[in-house]
Formats: C-alpha cells, structure tokens, sequence
C-alpha cells in the first residue's frame, strides 16, 4: 500500500507535459517492477480511461483497485493529485516568475521532446500487447488515419474500435 | 448575455458550491483530453459566468501545461486557488475528479467481473487497437513542433532509445532531458515561442 502510494505520488511529481506522459511511468513501475497488472490490463486500463470523462490519469484508479480495493483506487488517486495540487498553487505564487523565465523554458524545452521519445517507447509495448492479430493491425491503422487525418475526435475513435471490437473480433 | 468583450470590472468570484456545481458537470461530461475539457471550463469560468478573466485563464493553462501533472487538473486547481485561495482549491480538485473516478471505479468492477465473457473481450480488443492509434496521434502531435529542430529531434530519438532498448529509469530521463534543455538552448532565441499556441481552441481532438 505504501509502494502504491509512493508510486503515484511519483507518477504526479515528475510527468510533465500532461496525462499521456504518464502511460511510460505507470508502464516502469506497475507492470516491470511491481508487476500490478499485466501488459494486457495495462492496455485496457488506459482504454477505460478514454472511455470515461475526465484525465487520463483516471485510469490510476484501476490500478489501486487491483492492488488494494476501493481504498487502493482512492491512494492513487491521492496520491497522483497530490503533487498537482501544490504545484498549481505555489505556481499562483510564482507566476510572474515562471513566465519570463528563461532556465524554466529552457528546461521544458529539453523535456518536450523526450517525453514524446518516452511515450513512443510505452506505445512500442502497448502495441505488442494490444495487437494481437491482423484485424486489430487494421484497426488501429484506420483509427490512426481518422484521428490525424480527418481529425475525428479521440472520444468518438475509441468508442467505435469498442463497438467494431464487440462485433467483430 | 453573453458578451464575450465584457469589461474586467464585471467578473464575479464564485462561491465555493457554485464552483463545485460548474466543475462536477464538466467532470461527468468532458471527453477527450485535456484541451477539449478546458474548452468546457472556459464556456463556464470566462463565457457564462464571468469568473476570470481572459487572460487570468490563459494563464491557468499555461501554469497546466509547465506544471507536471495532468493540464486540465492544474489549471482548474490553480484557478480554485485564486478565486477562493486554499478552500477552493481543494473543492475545485475533488468536485473536477469526483465524477470521472466514480466511472472509473464501476468500470473497474464491471472490467474485473466480466473481462473474460468473450464479447467483452472483443470490445477490449477493439478499444486496445484504439489506444494505441491515440497514443501514436498524441506522439505525432506532441513531437511535430520537435521535428523542426535538429537538437529537440536529437533529445527525441535519444529518449526512445534509452527507455526502449536501455529501459533506463523514467524520472532520471525527464530530469536528464531538462539539464540538457538547460545547456543546450541558452540563448533566449532558442526559446522562441512554440508556434504551437496554447489556448483551448488551438488544440481540439487531442487526448491527453
């Protein structure tokens, strides 16, 4: 229970860039180190948190529930806003600070595109988990083509794999 | 009403209830990632209801989007804390998670209790060949802007690298690729403001 809620306390504190940057922490930490849940409830656990309103981090409830219950959903949960939380407001202290600075920009100039290597690096696995055959091949190829191509939102593109998914595969 | 060239003097600080109402309804309704859902909080905190000002929110989007965590969070969060200081941040937090979590959890049960009934299943191999078409049109629209640049391209492919074959630690990588941010773009035309633009409209149909 400590681990869980030193893990996302983690996963709170260091994914700059948004919510997608989280799938490469969570990937290290809950599947290869703790072994929480398998590459396949990874995968699905992220599908869950598409399908649901609200952040992707979302999908940190499903992993405290594995671990710990309802309790554990609520830890992680936590524990992954915590860091968030007093992040924003010292930055309400700061902000004038923060928006001239030169180090800070200069800093998250370096980490913009490293976590996008990292996020590469997290689908490479999610791919070999989640693609299981041709069709699902296919599919992700045309759910790709309508979310860059003809700018079909994520929302509506993961509802429909679902849908195709219960009928066909 | 809606006047959306409302002068300063009209915003109107909320109470904490209000607050709590205006976030619980995006939590349960807003799909998408990040920018859609901040989307939402603007018709209501800027449009509607004259909380903050224009410039006040885009100020909370930028304070997402520097500060870890997910942007959506952060911004809401930091406006809480400045419409009603410690009290609203906190109601601002658990109103804006409150919704999602409860989806989270049934879906949980329901994913624990029924993932093997083979139709169920098929919906999660569909929703996995999902997944990972959003995850690489989140790489391809988060990497673009690095592409044009041959030390962001560098620190790009050298990150993949290092957690793909290394599997090297995923802190000490993000803390590494800010330090070399820090030396490799020292002059402040290095740091140009990315083209990519930061409101809500800017970046519709991203997940985040």
């Amino acid at each position: 229970m400590l681990d869980l809620f030193l893990t996302f306390l983690k996963i709170g504190a260091f994914t700059f860039g948004g919510g997608m940057v989280m799938i490469p922490f969570i990937e290290q930490d809950a599947v290869n180190t703790f072994g929480w849940l398998t590459n396949r409830e990874f995968v699905d656990a992220i599908a869950m948190g598409q399908i649901t309103p609200g952040p992707v981090i979302i999908s940190s409830v499903f992993i405290g529930y594995k671990v710990a219950g309802v309790l554990g959903s609520v830890i992680a949960m936590g524990a992954v806003s915590l860091p968030t939380f007093f992040y924003s407001i010292a930055a309400a202290h700061q902000l004038h600070r923060l928006k001239g600075n030169l180090r800070v920009r200069a800093f998250l100039k370096g980490v913009g595109p490293a976590v996008v290597g990292m996020i590469l690096a997290a689908g490479f696995t999610i791919a070999r988990a989640a693609l299981v055959d041709i069709w699902t091949g296919i599919l992700a190829l045309a759910c790709l083509m309508a979310l860059v191509r003809f700018k079909v939102d994520a929302s509506l593109v993961i509802v429909a794999a679902g849908g195709i998914g219960f009928f066909f595969l | 009403m809606d006047h959306s060239n409302e002068k300063p003097e009209a915003l109107e600080p909320p109470g904490l209830l209000q607050m709590a109402g205006v976030l619980l309804k995006v939590g349960a309704t807003g799909f998408g990632g990040a920018m859609p859902i901040l989307a939402l909080v603007h018709d209501d905190y800027v449009e509607k209801r004259h909380w903050v000002s224009q410039e006040a929110f885009d100020e909370a989007v930028m304070v997402g989007q520097i500060m870890p965590g997910p942007i959506a969070v952060d911004a809401v969060t930091h406006m809480g804390y400045r419409l009603r200081g410690w009290p609203g941040a906190v109601v601002s937090v658990i109103a804006f998670i409150l919704p999602p979590f409860l989806f989270m959890l049934a879906l949980t049960l329901v994913y624990l209790r029924y993932g093997g009934v083979p139709q169920v299943a098929g919906i999660f191999k569909g929703l996995g060949a999902g997944v990972v078409a959003i995850i690489a049109a989140a790489a391809w629209r988060m990497g673009k802007p690095h592409l044009r640049n041959v030390r962001t391209a560098s620190l790009m492919v050298a990150a993949l690298l290092a957690l793909l074959l290394l599997k090297a630690n995923v802190v000490l990588l993000v803390l590494l690729a800010g330090l070399a941010g820090m030396a490799l773009f020292r002059k402040p035309a290095d740091l140009q403001q990315d083209p990519k633009g930061s409101g809500p409209r800017a970046m519709k149909g991203g997940a985040n």
